[in-house]
């Protein structure tokens, strides 16, 4: 299976700290790959994520994304915690941004809006700002917006940890359809075991000082999931054990 | 309440004119004002007063502004302008506008671009400072998005993420600069530059304190029909914001 991104012998640091929070990791996520990386916080999950989304630079290694830079599309997309919607654009203007510079017609990127709207159940809402929308709608915009631009892969830092539980199965069933409905990998970072466990084809585990790959498990479950079960109990103890 | 707050006002200055409060001829009776005004307006004078104030005051407001905003922006965003102005502001921030009166006479003569001139000194520094400290006060989660969807150079930050979420900050500044302009106009006037400042002290001249009246409440009504009016841009242009 061919990669979509690998980082090598990463070495990563909190900016201003003298010791790397990461050392020597390396990472592969295959081609449609669902891959989840577990830690505690501050093992530097987020700062892994930044550094292979490219918006913080490595203090060693590399990470190196693969596939030809087509035109119209952005090789990697990001979803924040916080889903950080503009304030002062509607959700639509908000999906537009990514769009902004990818060099599409007006119609393309209308179409593309519609579409990530559509994705994401959100059309009814394309002209409302962020404040007159839930927490859940703001992230899934955010979802919507790193769709847009066809990602190969979908950077996702702890997306669904700011929302109440029950919003939080909900996206997390949507996250599924709409990852099964595209051809993008995912990256994504959690700190909830359950979670990645539901979620990924593949469960990275970091741990220590400065933090490594503890574990790399397959999960093969077929989908769709049930929530809970006795063998992904088992599996997230061993998870569990590793962190 | 506010109307029985004006009828209170002046009936305590009826009296304190009635009662001789203060010595007799240097307050006038608040009944002679509409005759005032209806003198002033049909000799021809408190039209073309109005008018050659709001030339100044067009201009100064203009060149303050557009100044403040453009230099605030400028130093706010990059750091070596900043290092190098800032002994500057820090000398000439101090010295009030009218100061500059005396420059203003020296330079242009006693003219309309005198008159603008001071007026636009304070209006510089309020905008300087609003814009300043807006700029700064941007959530820089935003400027991360920016760079992670393509759009982190600096002439798309700033157009996407900095002036948008400085807006607030930025348009509270102009505010602030459009009502500024009016109190250093009139005391820029004093000095003989045509306009409703001059008229008043002309009339304070001859002792036709009705006069100084009338056009006292000739500044009040075009200072609050300005105020009005950039309260309607206001409102429009942070229609995004939750009210």
């Amino acid at each position: 299976m061919a990669s979509v991104l690998t980082a090598k012998d990463l070495r990563l640091r909190f900016p201003g700290a003298a010791a790397p929070v990461i050392e020597g990791l390396d990472l592969a996520v295959e081609r449609g790959e669902f891959l989840a990386v577990v830690g505690g916080s501050g093992v530097g999950k987020s700062t892994l994520l930044r550094a292979v989304a490219g918006l913080i630079s490595v203090d060693g290694g590399a990470v190196e994304v693969f596939g030809e830079e087509k035109p119209g599309r952005r090789r990697r997309a990001i979803v924040f915690q916080d889903g950080r919607l503009m304030p002062w654009r509607t959700l639509a203007a908000n999906i537009n941004y990514g769009l902004e510079g990818l060099n599409l017609s007006e119609g393309e990127r209308r179409a593309r809006i519609d579409e990530a709207l559509a994705l994401t159940g959100l059309s009814e809402f394309a002209d409302r700002y962020p404040h007159q929308l839930s927490g859940g709608q703001v992230q899934r915009g955010g979802i919507a917006r790193a769709l847009s631009v066809q990602p190969d892969i979908l950077l996702m830092d702890e997306p669904f940890s700011a929302v109440d539980a029950i919003t939080r199965t909900s996206l997390q069933d949507e996250l599924i359809r709409i990852w099964g409905a595209s051809e993008a990998a995912v990256l994504f970072v959690t700190h909830d075991i359950s979670e990645a466990v539901f979620l990924a084809d593949r469960v990275i585990v970091l741990s220590g000082s400065p933090a490594k790959v503890a574990l790399d498990q397959k999960i093969d479950f077929a989908r769709p999931r049930e929530r809970g079960g006795d063998a992904a109990e088992a599996l997230a103890a061993r998870i569990k054990e590793a962190l | 309440m506010g109307a029985l707050g004006l009828l209170v006002f002046i009936a305590l200055w009826k009296s304190a004119e009635s009662f001789e409060w203060v010595r007799r001829g240097t307050i006038p009776d608040p009944f002679t004002i509409p005759t005032a005004f209806w003198d002033e307006l049909t000799s021809g004078r408190l039209v073309p007063a109005i008018g050659s104030s709001l030339v100044h005051y067009v201009w100064g407001l203009a060149f303050g502004s557009v100044l403040g905003f453009g230099v605030g922006l400028g130093v706010a965003t990059q750091p070596w302008l900043d290092a190098f102005h800032a002994w500057l502001a820090r000398i000439l921030r101090p010295i009030p506008p009218l100061a500059w009166v005396v420059f203003a006479i020296a330079w242009f003569k006693v003219s309309h671009a005198g008159a603008a001139f001071v007026i636009s000194i304070g209006v510089f520094w309020v905008n300087y400072f609003a814009t300043y400290s807006a700029v700064r006060n941007v959530d820089p989660r935003f400027y991360e998005l920016a760079q992670a969807f393509g759009q982190g150079g600096y002439l798309k930050r700033t157009l996407s993420v900095t002036l948008p979420g400085a807006s607030p900050g930025i348009l509270a500044g102009l505010h602030t600069g459009v009502g500024q302009a009016w109190m250093t106009l009139i005391a820029a006037e004093l000095l003989g530059v045509p306009g409703m400042g001059q008229e008043m002290n002309a009339a304070a001249g001859v002792g036709a304190y009705d006069a100084v009246v009338v056009y006292m409440l000739a500044i009040s009504l075009v200072y609050t029909i300005s105020d009005w009016l950039f309260g309607m841009v206001e409102t429009r242009a942070l229609r995004w914001r939750p009210s």
